[in-house]
């Protein structure tokens, strides 16, 4: 089959080309590295499949770090086989022509078919560039098609260019590299001097210490208003009103056909609490399994990633990490370890996924490990809410206050205690882009229906293991092995083993889980310290495995124990 | 001749010449690759409190740069 091979630097649209030609939906944001797995799609060209592969951005194919080393070995793989066929269309930061061209050079040299896509073409007018794209293809001798690939403009004169690639017989001196691509730029490029604009203005006064760190305090403020508001405003206008209105009369009906009660009913419908379906405590499949994820996590999951992508793609992540280098080099991380914890608290799996973008194999072990930990899911954070809501700021505060020194202390511990430190902070950092909604509710689009095709089956699966596990007595019988240390060291009742239990495959099932056990505001605030720490949740767990191997895994699990344990234990004697 | 400064000791806002990258060959081809080379033009935007790494413009991008491998950037003020 055909192929086309998508390069280029980090941020420049490639996932957004990708997206453009193969229809597929991925990930895309504006902050270098983005994609850290490499994604291949199918495309259509004159009713023939085309296998278009997306790979992580590179600014060399003289590979100094982990992304760039696959980068470069799948562009090997690509041209490996004889009659391969393949094409690479090299994308291009329009405004970057200097640092574009460095990567443009060294694909040059290899001979392969090559097509040249300068994107960002809309951002060349108000940054004062003007490149003259003919003299750049008469001069490099492969096509240039200026590109904005979000709005699609240029896309299809690219594709049609694929079908004329050919190897160019430019050629350069090695160490006349930089020489050569300052007379090409000197050639091709005209700068003209032109104002600063708004966004400009705003991008440096945020990037600098005074103005900086109010910002970063009044945009997180305002992101923790934005998501509780917009969430609490779904649930009590949406979704209790649908479930308590319509939902709940047709569950009675069912419960009643049913008999009110034996083994079907509660595996459906779950206990009657007064004669009525209580959505959290009936524990049924068609009550709890459905309310949970769809009517107390979707909607705080819809807000969360709603802001969070707005920050993703405004460009505003990258700033925020030059703010907190300092200051994470003493969890040692330097600043962009902060990309995973952010990604964490929607949902761990891609939390871990996203370590990738940290250089070395302890950073992203260090990255995963506490986020792991200390950082509640978006789901888990949505229930402790619904259970903790009542009591305010006295139920939250402890239970994120102590994750939050739990994510410093282990954070400290591992950096003294893992051999190596953490390497300097180098990063790239875009200009601020508008958001353009469309791309950006669709990407909260693919992350709902990512989080609920992940959860839901979960949480059905979970709900009705705690009747087949209470029903076979099992709960108790774990339950009295365990108690020592639940009641022990945590002080909780031994009924909330099961919800221990339960929080294995899914933590928003086992928080909703302790709701019927009527327990003191101190040990909600341990329960849910405690879940949230002790054990990822079966996802959570296989992609651990994936990432680390089951070595890793097992030295992270030892730590989540131990820190769960010793945390709960100092809450219980504390409080 | 212009005194030759690490971009540390640059003041916001100050331009500069690239004279000097004092890093292993590893470290200098990585800085090359981002634009921060030898006869390069930088700005310095910011430089965060307490050590903290250091803000520079070099053609339409920005980097952010830990303060060790800033240490090692050279530069000649530029009126």
């Amino acid at each position: 089959m055909k192929k086309i091979i998508l390069m280029g630097n980090p941020n420049v649209g490639k996932s957004v080309v990708f997206s453009r030609l193969t229809g597929a939906k991925v990930i895309i944001s504006n902050y270098p590295g983005t994609t850290v797995e490499f994604t291949e799609g199918i495309m259509h060209i004159d009713h023939e499949n085309v296998k278009v592969i997306d790979v992580p951005g590179t600014y060399t194919l003289e590979a100094t770090s982990k992304a760039e080393e696959i980068a470069v070995k799948m562009l090997d793989e690509a041209f490996a086989e004889k009659n391969n066929d393949a094409v690479v269309i090299n994308i291009m930061d329009a405004t970057n022509l200097e640092r574009s061209l460095n990567l443009t050079l060294q694909l040059l040299k290899r001979k392969i078919p090559l097509v040249l896509a300068l994107n960002f073409w809309d951002e060349t007018k108000h940054t004062g560039i003007d490149i003259n794209v003919e003299k750049l293809e008469k001069i490099i001798k492969v096509p240039c098609v200026p590109t904005v690939a979000v709005t699609g403009e240029g896309i299809k004169k690219l594709v049609d260019e694929t079908k004329e690639a050919k190897v160019s017989d430019f050629d350069y001196e090695e160490k006349e590299k930089w020489h050569k691509i300052g007379d090409i730029v000197e050639e091709v490029q005209k700068v003209f001097h032109r104002h600063h604009t708004f966004l400009e203005r705003v991008a440096d006064i945020s990037i600098s210490p005074f103005g900086g760190i109010p910002i970063a305090l009044v945009m997180a403020y305002v992101a923790f208003w934005a998501i509780r508001f917009i969430g609490e405003w779904l649930i009590g206008n949406i979704a209790e009103p649908i479930f308590k209105n319509l939902w709940a009369p047709l569950m009675m009906k069912v419960s009643g056909v049913l008999g009110s009660g034996g083994i079907l009913h509660d595996i459906l419908i779950g206990k009657l609490i007064e004669g009525e379906i209580d959505f959290v405590e009936s524990m049924g499949l068609l009550t709890t399994g459905l309310f949970v994820p769809f009517a107390m996590v979707l909607p705080y999951v819809f807000s969360f990633y709603l802001v969070l992508s707005f920050l993703e793609d405004l460009g505003y992540l990258p700033r925020f990490a030059v703010l907190v280098d300092r200051a994470m080099h003493g969890i040692g991380l330097h600043g962009y370890g902060i990309i995973p914890m952010f990604l964490g608290i929607g949902c761990n799996v891609p939390g871990v996924l996203s370590a990738r973008i940290m250089e070395t194999k302890r950073e992203r072990f260090l990255a995963a490990t506490i986020m792991a930990i200390s950082i509640p899911c978006m789901a888990q954070i949505a229930m402790i809410a619904g259970l903790l809501g009542k009591e305010g700021a006295k139920g939250f505060f402890p239970v994120f206050g102590t994750l939050f020194i739990v994510w410093l202390v282990l954070g400290v511990f591992l950096n003294k205690t893992l051999k190596g430190h953490a390497p300097e902070l180098f990063i790239d950092i875009p200009p601020y882009r508008i958001p353009f909604w469309g791309a950006l509710l669709k990407k909260v689009w693919m992350r709902i229906v990512w989080f609920l095709r992940e959860a839901v089956p979960w949480v059905l699966f979970g709900v009705f293991l705690v009747n087949v596990l209470y029903t076979l007595g099992i709960i108790e019988f774990i339950g009295k092995i365990v108690q020592p240390i639940v009641s022990g060291i945590m002080g909780l009742p031994t009924d909330a083993v099961a919800a221990l239990v339960i929080g294995f495959l899914r933590k928003d099932v086992a928080v909703g889980m302790l709701s019927p056990l009527h327990l003191t505001l101190k040990q909600l605030i341990i329960a849910s310290v405690a879940l949230t720490m002790y054990f990822p949740c079966a996802a959570t767990f296989a992609v651990m495995i994936k990432e680390f191997g089951i070595k890793g895994m097992l030295k992270a699990t030892l730590i989540m124990i131990c820190s769960t344990l010793l945390t709960t234990g100092l809450l219980n004697l504390i409080l | 001749m212009a005194e030759v400064i690490s971009i540390v000791k640059m003041n916001t806002g100050e331009t500069g010449k690239i004279v000097g990258l004092n890093g292993g060959a590893g470290m200098v081809k990585k800085m090359e690759n981002m634009g921060i080379k030898i006869g390069s033009r930088i700005k310095k935007i910011s430089q965060q409190i307490m050590n903290g790494p250091v803000v520079i413009s070099q053609g339409n991008t920005q980097i952010g740069i830990g303060r060790g491998i800033a240490q090692k950037i050279m530069i000649e003020i530029e009126p």
